[in-house]
């Protein structure tokens, strides 16, 4: 294998306006050209299905139910989420760890600021993102310890919740935002990996349903986001697992 | 507090779906590749893989994008930023490149056309893709397994679904990319010999 080296840089990106106002629609892409060719389903149409074996008709959108006022877990989503921020474009990778950085050390962080610091230094590209091997380089500057793994499990970030440690992961966005289940209410994979999010707590609901709650940047409600256990694992394998603790130094546990 | 870590980890084992192989796999596995791991971006997303035929064997292309916005429907993309091939039906890495990287004289004016922001580089959201990639990805399979090119009728159907889901200027830059994809992934429909008809872009 050749490695066509490290990665450049586009630079600063125009601002393009906002995607409602463009004169696109998904019908634009090229269907009403076929001719009949291609029979596309609607994935929710009742009978719709395709020549995959797929049937359509039983992949269904997944609500969570969780309610914040009833958590009884581990962690401390409900406090941690006066940290959560929205991100601007593709910067979960910054802003997740700015996130972390405010809550750990008690300082305001200017996520703008921040993405800055990250760009001047390589550790992030506004035509790539960040790379893993850099998730951990900004809650480093800030004087927190770090430990990077992947092939992670569940029970390392209970863990670290129950240490008060923080918990950074890589996850497959559309799984935790528009969660789709199976016939069997067995989670839809719908993509790779494509985000970084704070994991700040893991809670049982009263009907028993695991939740782990996120600080998702990506998201306008995305402060102590639920995602249920099924479809938070379904988005997070995408990522090979991939998981970022962050301590603070000086307190009592360690990573 | 009361949660049990070990029932927690007990239905954590049950809640991964089945991981998806073939051509499938190459999109949603993209970052569980260890050759990957220190180089692929956390926020990096692999559009669907193009097939072509080499002297040793078949190759698939993915473009690399991130996404920089989405309303309801529509996702745009920053311009892609590199690829990944991997080899058929091995699903090995092949090669990965920086597209800042190419020096190819005949290409790197050709590329940087196709890098530029804006509406050549939206596509529907994933949420609405699935059903489309679900269709593509058994598709492409058949295909490669029948022995790669399939006849134009399929290669036409392929064409259509890959139009379905990718953006335009993602298809332009695959034909500068990859010159053999480019008498059968077009921008338009083929017409009846097989040809593209008037596409000046797609001839980069």
């Amino acid at each position: 294998m050749s490695d066509w080296g490290d990665l450049g840089g586009l630079g600063d990106l125009p601002d393009l306006g906002d995607l409602d106002d463009l004169d696109l629609e998904v019908g634009d892409f090229g269907v009403t050209d076929l001719d009949g060719a291609v029979d596309l389903p609607d994935p929710f149409a009742v009978g719709a299905g395709t020549d995959t074996g797929v049937d359509w008709a039983h992949y269904e959108p997944y609500e969570p139910m969780w309610l914040p006022e009833d958590f009884d877990g581990i962690g401390d989503p409900l406090g941690l989420a006066e940290h959560w921020v929205w991100q601007s474009g593709g910067t979960c990778g910054v802003v997740s760890q700015g996130m972390v950085i405010e809550s750990l050390t008690g300082h305001p962080v200017d996520q703008a600021a921040l993405t800055e610091i990250a760009e001047s230094n390589g550790w992030y590209d506004p035509a790539s993102g960040t790379r893993p091997t850099d998730m951990t380089r900004l809650l480093e500057m800030s004087g927190l310890e770090t430990a990077t793994s992947w092939d992670a499990n569940i029970v390392e970030i209970g863990a670290a919740l129950e240490r008060g440690d923080h918990a950074i992961v890589g996850v497959n966005s559309d799984a935790i935002w528009e969660p789709l289940r199976d016939s069997d209410g067995d989670p839809v994979r719908q993509g790779g990996a494509d985000h970084a999010v704070w994991v700040t707590g893991v809670d049982r609901a009263a009907d028993g349903t695991y939740y782990v709650i996120l600080n998702d940047s990506g998201q306008a409600d995305g402060a102590a986001a639920p995602v249920a256990l099924p479809d938070f694992m379904n988005a997070w394998d995408a990522s090979g697992n991939f998981l970022v603790i962050a301590h603070a130094p000086g307190e009592e546990t360690a990573i | 507090m009361n949660l049990d870590l070990d029932d927690l980890a007990e239905q954590a084992a049950r809640a991964v779906p089945p991981r998806p192989v073939g051509t499938a796999g190459v999109v949603y596995d993209l970052h569980r590749r260890h050759e990957l791991r220190d180089w692929i971006t956390v926020e990096t997303v692999a559009l669907a893989p193009v097939p072509h035929r080499r002297p040793d064997g078949v190759l698939l292309t993915s473009l690399l994008v991130v996404e920089d916005d989405r309303s309801a429907e529509l996702v745009r993309y920053r311009p892609a930023w590199g690829a990944v091939v991997w080899s058929w039906p091995e699903l090995a890495i092949r090669d990965r490149l920086s597209l800042d990287q190419v020096t190819d004289p005949s290409k790197v004016e050709r590329i940087a056309r196709f890098r530029a922001p804006g509406t050549g580089w939206v596509a529907p959201v994933p949420h609405a893709a699935t059903p489309v990639l679900h269709q593509l990805f058994p598709a492409l399979d058949k295909a490669l397994e029948s022995g790669w090119p399939p006849p134009t009728e399929e290669l036409r159907r392929l064409a259509a679904l890959y139009r379905e889901v990718l953006p335009a200027d993602a298809l332009r830059l695959l034909r500068v990319l990859v010159p053999d994809v480019a008498d059968w992934l077009t921008d338009r429909v083929l017409d009846d010999n097989g040809a593209a008809g008037n596409d000046e872009a797609g001839n980069g």
